[in-house]
């Protein structure tokens, strides 16, 4: 998300957290319950069912506001992981495990990162500007393999391209992704 | 401050991003969440992945509902759920597993294992069609039979460590074997060594015994 909306997003999160604002709550869902819909159209699944998924993702919108952390994620990847989650839980019919920050085993983030990182909107951005200046083959394996259910293979198949090509134009887009985030890394701690 | 290089204790790019899509199995996820509770630069790096989905998001062409949601109601069901709370933490000192784990089976010193043989020990903690995830406790010093696999093995280890015969792997580690190559895991001299251990296809041992053994293992 660029800047400025970004960190609207953001604001109308803590708002939902700290005072319970049901009016921000309802500007966060009818901005983004309709792309949960749309996203999870995109990965294979059927509308209505797309549909109740953005629902139960603000149900836990509502119930787990205060664990959003801006230093961590921006508000739309948050709300990413959440919609994720319930429909691998639905896909499951069971709770997709996940680490629990309140846990005593959890190994906390190192007290100094949130100095020395950027933050999670502008690592946010980094990604986003790091897929945009993929060729278009390396960046359509990459969004093939993340929104829809398909195997290397299966790509293969869709594409009718050999399988070792799609192997390695994921492999050299995963190697450009994280070149970006390594140098953007650096950057930021300068 | 310099970025992790992910070498072999952690997983690498596209394992991170298969799970930050949601495409990992139960079982493989199971695995990559224990390391993630353990690993504070892993989860970095699985939220840049996430991001990918929070920017789908963000460029979405919105797909409109086509019921219309009364947010109050939604609220008041969101109110109405019961909370499900982890196990608590068992008293006296901190966990060794870390949720999600704990969860499923008990902190470590709950298991009851079963023998397998060769100072060796397991205890079943999910199966998923072909997917079968085990935590193995080895004795100080055992080596696991060495080993060759047809698919993936994720091992991420909870307490104690192994020698490959080219690293080693300790408490937080994860290696993730995704080729043919036969492996002989050897536990550190010290102490035992548990991991949880997620395998998609039957392990082939080398050796005869192993082979009389693997029924009963299940591996």
């Amino acid at each position: 998300m660029e800047g400025d909306a970004g960190e609207l997003w953001e604001a109308r999160l803590s708002a939902v957290a700290i005072q319970r604002d049901r009016t921000a709550f309802a500007e966060l869902f009818s901005h983004f319950a309709p792309r949960i819909k749309a996203v999870m159209i995109r990965g294979g699944m059927a509308a209505d069912m797309a549909e109740e998924i953005a629902q139960e993702a603000f149900v836990a919108v509502w119930r787990r506001a205060s664990t959003f952390d801006p230093e961590r994620a921006s508000a739309s990847t948050w709300i990413f992981a959440i919609a994720r989650n319930k429909r691998i839980d639905r896909l499951r019919r069971e709770a997709r495990p996940q680490p629990d920050p309140e846990d005593p085993a959890f190994a906390p983030d190192e007290p100094d990162a949130a100095d020395t990182m950027m933050t999670a909107r502008e690592r946010a951005d980094r990604v986003r500007k790091a897929m945009a200046t993929l060729p278009p083959d390396q960046r359509d394996v990459v969004m093939r393999s993340y929104f829809s259910e398909h195997s290397h293979s299966q790509i293969a198949e869709d594409l009718n391209a050999p399988l070792g090509t799609v192997k390695s134009r994921m492999r050299l887009a995963m190697e450009r992704l994280r070149a970006a985030l390594e140098s953007e890394h650096e950057e930021g701690s300068l | 401050m310099t970025s992790v290089r992910h070498p072999d204790q952690h997983p690498g790019d596209e394992v991170l991003l298969a799970y930050a899509s949601g495409a990992l199995g139960a079982g493989w996820d199971l695995a990559i969440a224990v390391h993630l509770a353990l690993c504070p630069s892993c989860r970095a790096r699985a939220t840049d992945y996430e991001s990918l989905g929070g920017a789908a998001l963000d460029d979405a062409a919105p797909e409109a509902l086509h019921e219309p949601v009364d947010i109050a109601a939604l609220i008041e069901r969101a109110d109405a759920v019961e909370e499900k709370r982890p196990a608590a933490p068992p008293s006296g000192g901190a966990p060794v597993f870390p949720e999600p784990l704990r969860s499923l089976t008990g902190d470590q010193t709950d298991i009851r294992w079963s023998p397998v043989g060769g100072g060796v020990r397991q205890k079943i903690v999910l199966q998923d069609g072909g997917v079968v995830a085990r935590l193995l406790h080895i004795a100080p010093g055992v080596a696991v039979p060495e080993h060759g696999h047809r698919g993936l093995e994720m091992t991420a280890v909870l307490s104690g460590g192994y020698y490959d015969g080219r690293d080693a792997f300790q408490r937080g580690d994860i290696q993730v074997v995704a080729h043919e190559g036969p492996h002989k895991p050897v536990a550190m001299k010290d102490a035992p060594c548990v991991c949880l251990v997620v395998t998609d296809a039957p392990v082939r041992f080398r050796g005869l015994l192993p082979r009389l053994l693997q029924p009963f293992m299940k591996i």
